[in-house]
């Protein structure tokens, strides 16, 4: 009986795809037939760009056959050979850390056999990757929700380690449910102070600060924020957002700002300030951000043509173009310049939004979509760069004929994350693109999945990747207390708030 | 010869649950039950993923919340349904009346039905959020059965048993652990008697692990998330069961018949006893037969029927059954578009008479008002109310409007969640706009449903799976759809209906229904100047309330002399017309019987809905 147990037992081990062991590559390279292309793979992971620490990128061959075998090597260290019965890819974590470290600046090559059913294998053209040399911030922090428009439910922010795929819940919605966790910005990538804006029925509007391991709430909205790189300010967007459908658009929603303007948060006063020149009654400042030096804010600015703060969505919203806007502010003295447009709306025929630069101050990215605030909505939606030292812009090589926004930079100026609807055009996900000292950006990925098909049924959207030099470490449960607490950071908030339209609509 | 008294018992619960499984199956139907999942802002999806699974498995209650969505899965198949709630009806009561007989002797075994009754209301109300709660308590009772069973005397090992019994309730049924702890106290209480502090320590003890457990172990979204599905906040819960089980389980012993029936010669005391036992037998048999009573006659329920019955026939292209469904208690007094199910009712009526080609001819014959909002249901499918979601979504797909049915689903499936319906339709959304890597990530997720897998098969096996925008029935969704922009927010039921005929002007759907907002909006004239349509889309008659629509207008404008279509209109329609006119003119004069003439001659005619703003349907 003992012997039967145990020749089954290493029966079924043996039957285990990998554990009973897998062809010899030279061998099968040698009898295989070759196919005169590189494999298909999906997610699209040929000829791009890898930062040597991310997590392995597995993929799913769409190719037929019965048996696959892959071969992943470089000119250093040791090849992985993944064999299996099925398609998927799956790349161990460890020897892949090892691989793409002794490979930096190098390439890596993916090599695949397939047995076809009549016994011969197939191999097909070598697909080379490139391996960084610059490495790309071990986290990332992001939200996920349904393709929704009006009620929202299943909204979640995670982050995720970069180098080993796994993804931790930070803030869940249906813990304040109604309600909504929108944008999440960290100062200069370091998630231990952070900013997270909250929108509740039950427990107020509100933004959640975070520093040193505690969180304060400040019961107003807060939009679109930037941290100045002292970490003593905070610029942030007050919008009175709406929203409208298109019957024939590929997207159909649209959304706008009826009004909106800039407001300025001093972290070490507790104190909220209106700096007239970025909160102007005809225009609608929206997107912040902060020169890595702190020496000024960039910012998009449209006008408002309409008069009529009912009609939904506005008059003339069509014409509506956000230039790029920048004003100079001087810390030492806490004053602020004059208003410079910095890329005319009127110059590109294009809006101009999320302004966002890096962090060794060099360049500046945003979006260019046809109109409006929103490039996230807009198929046009294309990401630019431009060099801040000569004002000349052009289209980021890793543009798609879908929406592109949303994008962050990691904390060395070199990796660029942002979302994409490549894939439909509904269905934004993450990609990730190096960029290079002249700014030019190599192929993009995907956001890599320990499970290959993932994004085959995953039915929901990513946005606002933001990337992170560390874990984000406060729990759950400390955010959610916070949340639902009456208690709030005792913040001098002046009575006109954001919410309130500064242009009063027209008597009826 | 005597009757055996000891096999009563067993006949009646053989009798009672063969009732309860007719009752389900015939007056429920658990299809309603399935139809309605989703639809009161709770939802059960069991789904064949990684993620399902890690919900299921790392959730306290997972098991119970699956163990739910199962059944409510299996009720598409009514017998199923029915079979499987019966069980459960009967798992209640045969555990209870088990757990019982141990602490208490003889017990009067009608209030073993209560709980089954009380579960019937429930079902009978389609609350199928109560379900995981049920299943709990069920599970509950089966486990303090076995630790009934086979606890023993030794104190270590009542309270090693209680322990881990305990905490796998916990890990299986969330909190209702704490019915299985209430059991086995009561157990304990009435069994041991003063052996009972080991047990009450090691439950005090548990209580503060679950606190503790609750506080650290589980984050808070997954307690909450549980809490949204088994509510236990909620009083008609301990209304329904958890009260009346409690008091029956903490033994009342009043109703014990041990005293009653030793078979010797009965005292005064003990007659009197009798005959109060007798009375409480007939009481709460009374209570009971009022409960079922209650359950199958309120109106309530009556209404919620009808409504459930609409929705799963409008789903399932049932035309006929919804034209020959008896609508006439719905329109009691007058049609009241502010009931829901009135609402939805009529916008079903409207689709199933267009799909059996009677729109233009009998959409009268059932009660209207002038108000136009159930045919596409356009200010209600703003509202958050989610069968007018439904309702809406499915006319306005067929209808071409694509995005306006992704908005509709989109909200739909935030709120109610992945339900392969709502999946199966973005899909069909997404291929229809061209955007087929979105559609198939939505039929993948589809796959992932049981029982979903041959509707995915059939939409791919059209095409191959490559290639979903080449399906038959995406190509026709094509043809019809909106290419026309325009932002919807701004735009009624009209501009719509316009713009889809100058998409397409062989959109028969959109033609007709666009006629059928004129009739209802009281618009003869803009009939009258859409006639021309009907030669291009292959009318052989002008359809009757057109003809009606016409003759008003040539009243009204006698020098009309519009080119119409090519085709004439009914000479009998004009005599109809003439002879409307006539009685209109008693009418006027306030003639006896004229009111009855008109409403029986013309109550389902545009000329009296025309005049007096309402049509009696077939009524008279």
């Amino acid at each position: 009986v003992k012997k039967t147990v145990l020749v089954l037992g290493l029966s079924i081990v043996a039957g285990i795809p990998g554990c009973g062991g897998h062809p010899d590559f030279y061998a099968v390279h040698k009898e295989a037939s070759t196919a005169d292309r590189t494999p298909v793979l999906k997610p699209d992971y040929t000829g791009i760009t890898l930062p040597p620490n991310i997590g392995p990128t597995n993929f799913v061959l769409q190719e037929t056959g019965v048996r696959f075998l892959t071969r992943i090597a470089g000119k250093h260290g040791e090849p992985i050979t993944v064999f299996s019965k099925n398609a998927d890819v799956r790349i161990p974590q460890e020897p892949w850390r090892k691989l793409l470290l002794k490979n930096l600046g190098d390439t890596l090559n993916v090599d695949v056999c397939i047995k076809q059913s009549d016994g011969s294998w197939r191999e097909f053209r070598t697909i080379k990757n490139a391996v960084s040399g610059d490495p790309i911030d071990p986290y990332i922090m992001y939200r996920t929700l349904s393709v929704l428009y009006v009620y929202s439910r299943d909204l979640c922010l995670y982050q995720r380690n970069l180098e080993t795929n796994r993804e931790s819940e930070m803030l869940n919605a249906l813990n304040f449910f109604p309600g909504c966790c929108n944008c999440h910005t960290f100062y200069n990538n370091d998630p231990s102070k952070a900013f997270i804006h909250i929108r509740t029925q039950d427990f107020g509007n509100s933004a959640l600060v975070v520093a040193n391991g505690t969180v304060g709430k400040i019961p107003t909205k807060f939009g679109y924020t930037s941290w100045h790189p002292n970490g003593k300010l905070i610029v942030y967007s007050v919008n009175k957002v709406d929203q409208c459908f298109h019957a024939a658009w590929k997207d159909p929603r649209d959304a706008f700002d009826f009004t909106s303007g800039l407001k300025v948060y001093r972290v070490d006063k507790q104190k909220i300030v209106t700096v007239p020149q970025i909160f102007q009654e005809a225009a609608l400042e929206t997107w912040p951000c902060w020169s890595a030096d702190g020496t000024c804010l960039y910012f998009s600015s449209g006008l408002i043509t309409w008069t009529d703060f009912k009609t939904q969505p506005p008059e003339h919203l069509e014409q509506t173009r956000y230039s790029l806007m920048r004003i100079p502010y001087d810390e030492k003295t806490d004053t602020w310049g004059v208003v410079d447009t910095f890329l005319s709306a009127n110059a590109t025929g294009k809006s101009i939004t999320q302004p966002r630069v890096s962090p060794d101050g060099k360049f500046i990215v945003f979006c260019m979509h046809p109109y409006g605030p929103s490039p996230y909505l807009q198929p046009g939606s294309d990401l630019y760069i431009m060099d801040i030292a000569t004002r000349h812009y052009e289209p980021l090589a890793l543009n798609s004929e879908w929406s592109e926004s949303w994008h962050s930079w990691s904390s060395n100026s070199r990796w660029l994350a942002f979302t994409s609807k490549r894939n439909g055009g509904i269905l934004g996900r993450i990609y990730l693109a190096h960029i290079d000292s002249n700014g030019k950006a190599a192929k993009p990925f995907v956001l890599p999945q320990n499970d290959p098909r993932f994004y085959d049924s995953f039915v929901k959207v990513y946005n606002i990747p933001e990337f992170a030099i560390a874990r984000f470490t406060v729990p759950q449960q400390a955010l959610v207390s916070a949340i639902r607490s009456y208690e709030h950071l005792n913040v001098d908030v002046p009575a006109v708030t954001g919410a309130t339209p500064r242009v009063p609509p027209k008597p009826e | 010869m005597k009757p055996n008294l000891k096999t009563v018992p067993y006949i009646t619960a053989i009798l009672f649950f063969i009732s309860y499984f007719l009752f389900t199956l015939l007056y429920i139907d658990p299809r309603l039950i399935f139809t309605f999942n989703g639809l009161n802002k709770f939802s059960f999806v069991f789904e064949f993923s990684r993620e399902y699974a890690a919900s299921i498995a790392f959730v306290p209650g997972g098991f119970a919340k699956l163990c739910a969505t199962l059944v409510v899965e299996a009720c598409e198949h009514a017998w199923l349904g029915a079979f499987l709630l019966t069980l459960i009806a009967g798992g209640l009561t045969l555990g209870t009346a088990a757990f019982v007989s141990k602490i208490r002797q003889k017990p009067l075994f009608v209030l073993y039905y209560v709980p089954a009754i009380l579960f019937l209301v429930m079902l009978s109300r389609y609350s199928m959020h109560y379900l995981p709660a049920v299943l709990s308590m069920l599970g509950s009772v089966i486990l303090a059965l076995v630790y009934q069973r086979i606890s023993g005397e030794s104190a270590i090992k009542r309270c090693a048993l209680f322990s881990v019994f305990f905490l796998a309730a916990y890990y299986l049924f969330s909190f209702t652990a704490v019915l299985f702890g209430v059991l086995v106290i009561v157990h304990e209480f009435l069994v041991r008697k003063n052996k009972i502090f080991p047990v009450l320590y090691t439950a005090a003890v548990l209580a503060v692990v679950l606190f503790l457990f609750r506080l650290f172990v589980f984050p808070f979204d997954r307690i909450f998330t549980y809490a949204s599905i088994v509510d236990f906040r909620r009083p008609l819960l301990y209304l329904f069961l958890a009260v009346p089980l409690s008091a029956f389980l903490a033994g009342l012993s009043p109703f014990s018949t041990v005293d009653f029936m030793k078979g010797k010669k009965k005292s005064d005391h003990e007659r009197i006893a009798m005959v109060l036992y007798i009375t409480r037998g007939i009481v709460v048999l009374m209570a009971v037969a009022l409960t079922m009573t209650w359950a199958a006659r309120d109106w309530t329920t009556k209404t919620l029927r009808e409504l459930g019955s609409v929705i799963y026939c409008d789903r399932n292209c049932l035309w006929n059954d919804i034209l020959q469904k008896k609508h006439s208690f719905l329109f009691r007094n007058s049609p009241n578009w502010q009931s829901p199910t009135t609402l939805l009712t009529a916008h079903a009526l409207y689709r199933a008479l267009y799909h059996t080609g009677r729109l233009g001819t009998d959409m009268l014959t059932f009660p209207q008002i002038t108000d136009p909002e159930p045919l596409l249901l356009w200010k209600s499918s703003y509202s958050i109310y989610f069968p007018a979601w439904v309702a809406a979504l499915e006319s306005v797909m067929d209808l071409g409007m694509e995005n306006f049915a992704e908005r509709i689903a989109g909200e739909a499936m935030e709120n109610m969640g992945p339900l392969p319906f709502l999946l199966f339709r973005r899909t069909i959304i997404q291929a229809v706009k061209g955007n087929d890597e979105c559609a198939h990530v939505y039929l993948n997720k589809l796959k992932q449903m049981p029982g979903s897998g041959q509707i995915a098969r059939r939409l791919e096996n059209g095409t191959g799976a490559a290639d979903l925008s080449s399906n038959p029935g995406v190509v026709r969704l094509r043809s019809f759809m909106d290419t026309c922009d325009y932002v919807i927010n701004r735009a009624d039921e009209e501009k719509a209906l316009l713009n889809l005929l100058k998409s397409n002007p062989r959109n028969r759907m959109a033609f007709e229904y666009l006629m059928a907002y004129y009739l209802l909006s009281r618009r003869p004239d803009m009939v009258v100047h859409n006639l021309y349509r009907l030669d291009d889309l292959g009318y052989r008659e002008i359809p009757m309330l057109y003809q009606e629509a016409l003759e008003i207008y040539r009243q009204r404008d006698s020098t009309f002399n519009t080119p119409l279509a090519k085709l004439a209109s009914d000479p009998y329609t004009k005599a109809r017309c003439e002879r409307f006119l006539k009685l209109m003119q008693l009418y006027d004069s306030q003639s006896r019987g004229s009111q009855a003439a008109l409403v029986s001659e013309f109550g389902s005619s545009y000329f009296f809905f025309f005049t007096f703003g309402y049509s009696t349907g077939g009524k008279s």
